[in-house]
């Protein structure tokens, strides 16, 4: 019964859900009694089931639902956030990360959950630690009033007609707002009120048995076999419930059509298909609802139909009157069905309701008002915000500010109450309260007074929807007047305020990424090519423009006078001033495609926690994670590919970085590692930067292990400073641990980290103190598609340099170069650099003319060496878009792709680090041919 | 390409009339399914692309599109005395969702053959061509049509390649 069509949505929300989750469940571990990431979780967990039932997964929603028990008796207090509870949540939303897997592989719910339901189950058990008065007096305030029913139904009715997942979005803003009101207060008062109402158990399996059993009597007295049917009496979640109504108000109607149509109609096979379709489904959700006596009724209905639908095939007449005692028979189960086929009845009902109830509410809060401190403390914190305002601005008007705040805190009094019936008003007044608090602040600022006295009047509409709710605060202000507070702790509680119901309106911000149209990467892709496609164009464009100043010089030359060269001049300069106007705009075109691609690191960045939280775990290690410019944005394409790479990274630093506790206190350091983790743009990168406060890289650990494999001999590795020998780390095969263990010492790792960076067009650089820190540091360009390079010529061709790799350009004389090793080198500020002809290396042909006395080097840097390549002529800066070339022209050779430049000619770009791989090979291949030669001479000599 | 003949068998199963492209090497008269050739290109400008393998002639801006460029003479080691100037035929076929464009002396016609007129590729060489490149032949108007495996032909210079790459390596790891 799962539907497909659904699940895709499911699973991406569910993804979504988990991994805020998971993030959360991190932080629990460290702060177990903070409230608001209790809520984080409860809110992810609840969308979860809620997506879950609608969807049709029952051992998601089993399983969730259970989750949700258990976090609601943690968020209300009633038991602790132990480890051991962390633990079974951490497991449990593995669990479901496990089923969400299964749904995207097989579409089927495989992984069982039992276990754990049963080790839910056992914490839930546990006595609640608070006593529930409240809640008790609120209940049996609704049975004796006998409102249950009116609320149940009002509950459903009000919904009707809307879909489900509308009725649950409006649901989970309401329960946003009381998770805020319960951040505020520790469960005496009218906020506990609401989430009580909302939440508690005994209210909301009260509201649905009250409309059920009312009816119950009367349906005994019309039906005959309803004698025995009684809905199993147990714990009832409301929202299911409201769900369970909705879906079966919906079918109820299509079996009233189709059951209407029936006698007269000629397709009656069509129509019995529909009812044995509707049936079946509402079957199914009674099923789920454990309504076994119900389930037990439509399978009989359903083998009637079928049956019906049997004999209507074999005789062609077939009696229906037994669909119309079925119906009868539902309808006095649920009175929620009266609705259909009597509309007007339910307008009455529910205009009386709406007036009736919140009157009712009010009542019972007003007699908690005189008592209730917590309210009073919410008008508290909106005078303190006043304050804080006046505080900052003290020569603005405060005679406004006060009575815009007076009206605010009314507004919002008005609205806790409105909230405890429906969700809808909250939101209106909660955005309406935000948007004035800002705007507010702006105008004062502004000295605005004319919007002011606009905005003042607005919310005095607002308030006269409910005046006389708004009466019943009012004393409660004067009271909160009174106190004063010192101006630190006002503006914290100011950040507090604004904070809270930014929660309930808006997603808070770190979640903005997820206020996003999915779109087909492949769309965003094509459309980056043709953006690419245009840059072509342009600098084709921009070379057109050269040519016409070049004819204009060539007329000229060739006589012609200034009066024949005036129109050929103004046309020159107009075509200039069109092509730098082209250029703005494509320039704004470029950079608004690249953004569309560009994702915060955080998407990636907030997987690790879980990541370190585990290999500290399995390596007896204690890390702490710090997470640093987890906004920075980069491509998409890059997040993906750098997540293995960090992933990697993060994983070294603690298997060899961060020591074990005891060796760390040795040290004299604290117990804790700390694992930096911190991302940052520079120019045209990103640059991100995994730190540990480790032992640092040995280095003589990697000479020894450098000597022991015959890398380099003694003296060589004597020679090379400490960056060179950190260097050796990134080399296949190169692992300097005593033993292989699961997270590392395969000597496959730094290698693959810096194959996957330098694909990306990326350095990998590794700083390390012995003893203090290791620092990896990644530079990646912020996109792949498109580069600035530097172009230069050699002999007829030109090649494309990744600006990236560029470090200078010089012009070096032919005296500036010496021969060492049989390597053409120069010094450059002290140090040698070596030099590689391109024109040798390709096998070009070089342009001649100069070459010998001046030419130019490109000096280009992979992060880790320098190398000289000599060309014949720089070209120019460009921005160049990469078109890939075949592999077979890809591989093994220096070439990461090519480029189409201005006159459409290709350029090859260089790929710097196989370039400089090549070279070095050579070198090595070379200096093992000379020492094989001295040997053989040496040989010869003996 | 088996493809292909399989759709146009289905459309009329009594012609099964396959049309080819013809094009010249030397003397010798070759034909590819009209389905793979996208288009027929004459002299453009073809950008060497250094240490890349020799029959590899460079790559050609085609609309926008990077494409590379076999010299076929050279890939299927035809004779090369036979040469004649004028290469600037260039057919770009599209292989396996590859374009590659393939250099030959001369695009001849189109050419009309029955598929049961094709025979198995005869064991020895034909034209001093290596059998497993050739598809089949046919016989037209006395002369002998070869059908060129092109997925073949792509696939093995990629077998090659990596057997040069490898090759080279071993070398470099024994010095």
């Amino acid at each position: 019964m799962i539907d497909l069509s659904l699940l895709e949505d499911f699973i991406e929300g569910a993804v979504e859900s988990l991994e805020e989750m998971e993030t959360a469940l991190l932080e629990l571990e460290t702060s177990p009694d903070d409230n608001e990431l209790l809520n984080t979780i409860f809110r992810a967990m609840h969308t979860i089931k809620g997506a879950a039932q609608f969807v049709g997964l029952e051992k998601v929603s089993a399983l969730s639902h259970a989750l949700e028990d258990l976090l609601d008796l943690l968020r209300e207090g009633k038991k602790q956030a132990t480890l051991e509870i962390i633990d079974i949540l951490i497991q449990a939303k593995d669990r479901i990360n496990l089923l969400v897997n299964d749904l995207e592989s097989s579409q089927t719910e495989k992984t069982d959950v039992d276990d754990l339901i049963a080790q839910l189950g056992v914490h839930l058990s546990v006595e609640p630690a608070v006593d529930e008065t409240e809640g008790e007096d609120v209940s049996s305030f609704l049975s004796e009033e006998d409102e249950g029913e009116d609320v149940a139904s009002f509950l459903t009715e009000e919904n009707e007609g809307e879909d489900v997942s509308s009725f649950l979005s409006e649901d989970d803003e309401g329960e946003d707002v009381s998770s805020f009101l319960s951040e505020e207060d520790e469960g005496e008062d009218v906020a506990s009120f609401l989430t009580e109402e909302s939440e508690d158990e005994d209210v909301s399996s009260l509201l649905p048995d009250i409309g059920i059993e009312q009816r119950e009597d009367e349906a005994s007295l019309s039906s005959d076999d309803n004698d025995d049917f009684i809905l199993p009496e147990e714990e009832y979640d409301q929202e299911l419930f409201g769900i369970f109504i909705l879906q079966l108000q919906e079918k109820f109607s299509i079996l009233n059509n189709s059951i209407a149509k029936l006698e007269s109609a000629d397709n009656k096979n069509e129509l019995l298909n529909d009812i044995v379709e509707a049936l079946e489904s509402i079957k199914f959700s009674a099923n789920y609802m454990a309504y076994e006596k119900l389930t037990h009724i439509y399978s009989g209905w359903i083998d009637e139909v079928l049956d019906a639908q049997e004999s209507l095939a074999a005789t062609g007449e077939v009696s229906f009157a037994f669909m119309n005692e079925y119906l009868l028979k539902l309808r006095s189960i649920f009175p929620q069905l009266e609705g259909i086929e009597t509309p007007t009845e339910v307008i009455d009902t529910t205009v009386v309701e709406d007036s009736l109830l919140p009157t009712a509410l009010i009542d019972a809060l007003d007699i908690k008002d005189e008592e209730n401190a917590e309210l009073a403390f919410i008008n508290d914190l909106v005078n303190q915000n006043e304050k804080t305002d006046e505080l900052e601005d003290s020569d603005e008007e405060p005679a406004e500010a006060d009575d815009l705040f007076d009206k605010l805190s009314s507004a919002l009094d008005a609205s806790l109450i409105e909230q405890s019936i429906t969700s809808e008003p909250i939101n209106e007044v909660f955005g309406a309260l935000l948007d004035s608090t800002e705007k507010q602040r702006e105008q004062v600022k502004a000295e605005k007074e004319k919007d002011l006295t606009l905005e003042v009047k607005t919310l005095a509409e607002v308030n006269e929807e409910a005046p006389k709710k708004a009466e019943s605060s009012a004393d409660l202000k004067a009271d909160a007047k009174v106190v004063e507070e010192p101006v630190k702790p006002l503006l914290q509680k100011e950040s507090k305020v604004d904070d809270a119901p930014t929660k309930s309106a808006t997603p808070s911000p770190d979640k903005v990424f997820r206020k996003s149209i999915r779109v087909d990467a492949d769309k965003i892709d094509s459309l980056m090519n043709q953006v690419g496609e245009l840059i072509v164009d342009r600098a084709y464009f921009f070379q057109l423009a050269t040519e016409i100043s070049e004819l204009q010089q060539y007329l000229k030359e060739a006589g012609l006078g200034q009066k024949d060269l005036k129109p050929v001049r103004t046309f020159a300069y107009r075509f200039s001033e069109a092509i730098i106007s082209l250029g703005r705009t494509s320039n704004e075109l470029q950079e608004g495609v690249m953004k569309v691609r560009m994702l915060p690191i955080a998407q990636i960045f907030n997987r690790y926690p879980r990541l370190v939280h585990d290999v500290a775990h399995t390596n007896n290690k204690k890390v702490r994670l710090e997470i640093r410019g987890e906004e920075t944005e980069l491509d998409k394409m890059i997040i993906e590919e750098i997540s293995d790479p960090l992933i990697h990274m993060i994983r070294n630093a603690i298997g060899h970085g961060i020591e074990s506790p005891e060796e760390r206190v040795k040290a004299g350091k604290p117990e804790t590692g700390v694992l930096l983790l911190e991302a940052f743009h520079e120019s045209n990168h990103i640059v991100i930067e995994v730190t540990d406060d480790g032992r640092g890289i040995d280095t003589d650990r990697i000479k020894a292990k450098a000597e022991a494999i015959k890398l380099f001999s003694k003296e060589e590795l004597d020679r090379m400073s400490d960056a060179d020998l950190t260097r050796f780390i990134m080399m296949p095969g190169f692992s300097t641990a005593k033993e292989i263990d699961s997270t590392s010492g395969r000597g496959v790792g730094m290698d693959v980290v810096k194959k996957n960076i330098e694909k990306l067009n990326g350095t990998i650089e590794v700083e390390s103190k012995k003893g203090v820190e290791t620092k990896m540091r990644l530079k990646i360009p912020l996109t792949l598609a498109i580069i600035q390079a530097l172009l230069v010529k050699v002999g007829v061709d030109s090649f494309t340099i990744p600006l990236a790799n560029v470090e200078e350009t010089l012009k070096v004389s032919d005296s500036d170069v010496s021969i060492m090793e049989d390597t053409e080198v120069m010094y450059l500020r002290g140090k040698t650099v070596p030099i590689f002809r391109l024109a040798t290396l390709f096998g070009l042909q070089s342009d001649d003319k100069a070459s010998d006395l001046d030419f130019f080097v490109v000096i280009v840097n992979t992060g880790t060496q320098k190398i000289g390549l000599m060309v014949d002529a720089l070209i120019g800066q460009e921005e160049v878009v990469i078109k890939p070339l075949a592999d077979y022209l890809h591989e093994q050779n220096c070439f990461s792709g090519a480029t189409i430049i201005g006159d459409g000619r290709i350029s090859l770009i260089l790929d710097v680090y196989e370039l400089v791989n090549m070279t070095t090979e050579r070198q090595i291949k070379k200096h093992h041919e000379q020492e094989r030669k001295s040997l053989a001479s040496l040989e010869n000599g003996a | 390409m088996a493809d292909s003949y399989t759709t146009r068998d289905d459309l009329s199963e009594k012609e099964q009339l396959l049309q080819l492209v013809g094009f010249k090497i030397g003397k010798e008269i070759f034909g590819v399914d009209i389905l793979m050739v996208q288009e027929i290109i004459r002299s453009a400008p073809i950008t060497y692309v250094p240490n890349s393998p020799e029959f590899v002639e460079g790559v050609i801006n085609l609309r926008g599109s990077i494409i590379p460029v076999i010299d076929l003479r050279k890939r299927l080691n035809l004779d090369t005395a036979s040469y004649e100037q004028e290469k600037d035929w260039i057919l770009i076929l599209e292989i396996g969702g590859r374009v590659t464009g393939f250099i030959v002396d001369w695009v001849t016609e189109v050419i009309k053959i029955q598929e049961n007129s094709i025979d198995p590729p005869p064991d020895i060489l034909v034209a001093g061509l290596q059998s497993q490149y050739i598809r089949g032949v046919c016989e037209i108007e006395n002369t002998l049509l070869i059908l060129l495996d092109f997925n073949r032909i792509l696939l093995v210079d990629e077998v090659k390649k990596l057997k040069t790459v490898t090759v080279e390596q071993e070398e470099a790891n024994v010095s």
